[in-house]
């Protein structure tokens, strides 16, 4: 390589550092971070209704997860982008990402509550009851907080996979992380050096996450069942 | 009588499991429930703390009484404080494993009194000094042996004060040696006045604290009284097998333990 590529290089690398910085303080954090809030919550909802006696909330809880879960996300993202602005409804493209992972995020995230739910044992619903605890206590007090620390590794995953998920966000012309990488790498036709740093920055935070992960999962771990 | 059990039926769907049972047990006396396995023990307690909604037949306890019948049931708030008089303790202590041992105690003040989280945590602590467990009031469940953790479901179970506890064979799961101090937990109780219903399969145990023996099989009582009448001389064959089979010892048991025979 010759002195001036490598120079062009190195420019070219030290031009987007910062660029990139921003897209993933401006976009990929906030838009995953919101999205995996909002589909936890929803998901809660969504795992609570798929298990519930009655059919009218547990029919519809299952279909959003089977068509939400059938589906890739981009052509979700795409028809809340593209499609819905022909009903009259426009939406800015930040909020049309954040929607669609939410939306996808619940599904998932909600058969990994539900299962969780599930697999705490008949005998600690029974502990309870035997207390005199009504049925929504029992779940909020006994039954949730264990289902929970059953969670924790998943949905670690979830967001490690939902943080990378959200680079379709460049797609609907945001600038985040992979958008400004992308936007670069136009401009200065070095598509190979621009996608290898953004390749290497969500490297380098998934493994953060990851170290992360790891501490919250030790630190929940304190009980044994 | 502080319970008394009428005609008391349980199906599970053309299953029957519980046949017209009569049982009264009086304030502060102990009744030891004794049967093969399956003949429903445990559907009867779970039946008492309405745990199970029996299919047919009336409780009382005190002077609150639920009459059950088939495409009646009672209300959620007459089944929670019918509940509230009783307290159970079951064969795997289904204690709440990301509770500490006062935790567990203290939830059903905190959840179901609405005490301040102080008074129940002094109470819990109170608790755990009867049963022996004082200095373990910090610890997780699998922090504790079976017979610590069994400990601690019984001061559980008391914390909110019930009028009768149920018991259902809390030894059975334990090893041998850690039998002894759950038992002796349970006979301070019955020296204290409390009502208990005890299911359980240790003879000697239940030959020195019974007041009552209740034999069951196949959903029926066969046969009820005094351990003298069931352990000492057994009218019905089944009986006499059943004692043999469990510990060829039983009835000497029974005689050491002074029961007149
Ligand atoms: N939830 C249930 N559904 C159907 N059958 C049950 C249920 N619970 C218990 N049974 C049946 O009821 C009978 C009595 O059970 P149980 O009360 O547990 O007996 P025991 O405690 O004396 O061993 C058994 O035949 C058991 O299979
Ligand atoms: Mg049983």
């Amino acid at each position: 390589m010759s002195q001036d590529r490598i120079e062009r290089i190195l420019e070219i690398i030290s031009d987007s550092l910062l660029p990139l910085l921003k897209g993933t303080v401006l976009y990929t954090v906030p838009i995953s971070l919101l999205s995996f809030a909002f589909g936890l919550i929803f998901a809660l909802f969504v795992a609570l209704a798929s298990l519930s006696a009655k059919s009218y909330l547990r029919m519809p809880a299952r279909a959003y997860v089977w068509i939400i879960r059938c589906t890739p996300v981009l052509v979700q993202l795409f028809l809340i982008f593209y499609g819905l602005p022909g009903f009259g409804i426009l939406l800015s493209p930040f909020l049309s990402v954040v929607i669609s992972l939410t939306v996808s995020e619940a599904a998932y995230s909600s058969e990994i509550i539900r299962a969780s739910i599930q697999s705490i044992p008949a005998g600690q619903w029974k502990a309870g009851y035997s207390l005199g605890i009504s049925r929504s206590q029992n779940f909020v007090r006994v039954i949730l907080p264990q289902a929970v620390r059953i969670c924790i590794p998943s949905f670690g995953n979830q967001f490690i996979t939902l943080f990378k998920t959200s680079s379709l966000a460049a797609l609907v012309t945001i600038p985040d992380l992979f958008g400004a990488a992308k936007l670069i790498a136009a401009s200065t036709f070095e598509p190979m050096l621009l996608y290898l740093l953004a390749g290497i920055y969500y490297l380098a935070l998934c493994s953060l996450l990851t170290i992360g992960q790891g501490r919250l999962e030790k630190r929940l771990g304190r009980y044994r069942t | 009588m502080l319970l008394s059990i009428e005609r008391l039926s349980k199906r599970y769907g053309d299953m029957e499991v519980l046949k017209e049972i009569h049982l009264t047990v009086g304030q502060g006396t102990t009744t030891i429930v004794i049967g093969p396995s399956g003949s429903g023990k445990s559907t009867l307690l779970s039946c008492i703390n309405l745990l199970e909604l029996p299919t047919e037949g009336a409780i009382r306890i005190g002077d609150r009484r639920l009459d059950f019948s088939e495409g009646s049931k009672p209300g959620q708030r007459a089944i929670l404080s019918f509940r509230q008089q009783t307290g159970t303790v079951f064969q795997g202590n289904y204690l709440f494993p990301h509770m500490t041992a006062l935790e567990n105690v203290a939830l059903g003040l905190i959840a179901v009194k609405r005490w301040n989280k102080a008074d129940a945590r002094a109470k819990a602590a109170a608790l755990l000094d009867k049963v022996g467990l004082g200095a373990c009031r910090d610890r997780y469940p699998h922090q504790l042996s079976g017979g610590q953790q069994q400990r601690v479901g019984i001061a559980r179970a008391m914390s909110m004060e019930p009028k009768i506890l149920l018991f259902d064979e809390p030894t059975s799961a334990l090893d041998p040696e850690l039998v002894g101090e759950v038992l002796e937990v349970m006979k301070q109780l019955t020296r204290e006045g409390i009502t208990l219903v005890v299911v359980t399969h240790e003879m000697e145990f239940a030959s020195r604290v019974a007041d009552q023996v209740v034999f069951m099989e196949q959903g029926a009582i066969l046969d009820s009284g005094s351990p003298a009448d069931i352990f000492g001389r057994p009218r019905h064959d089944r009986i006499r097998h059943f004692l043999n089979r469990l510990s060829p010892g039983a009835m000497h048991h029974a005689a050491a333990s002074g029961v007149t025979l």
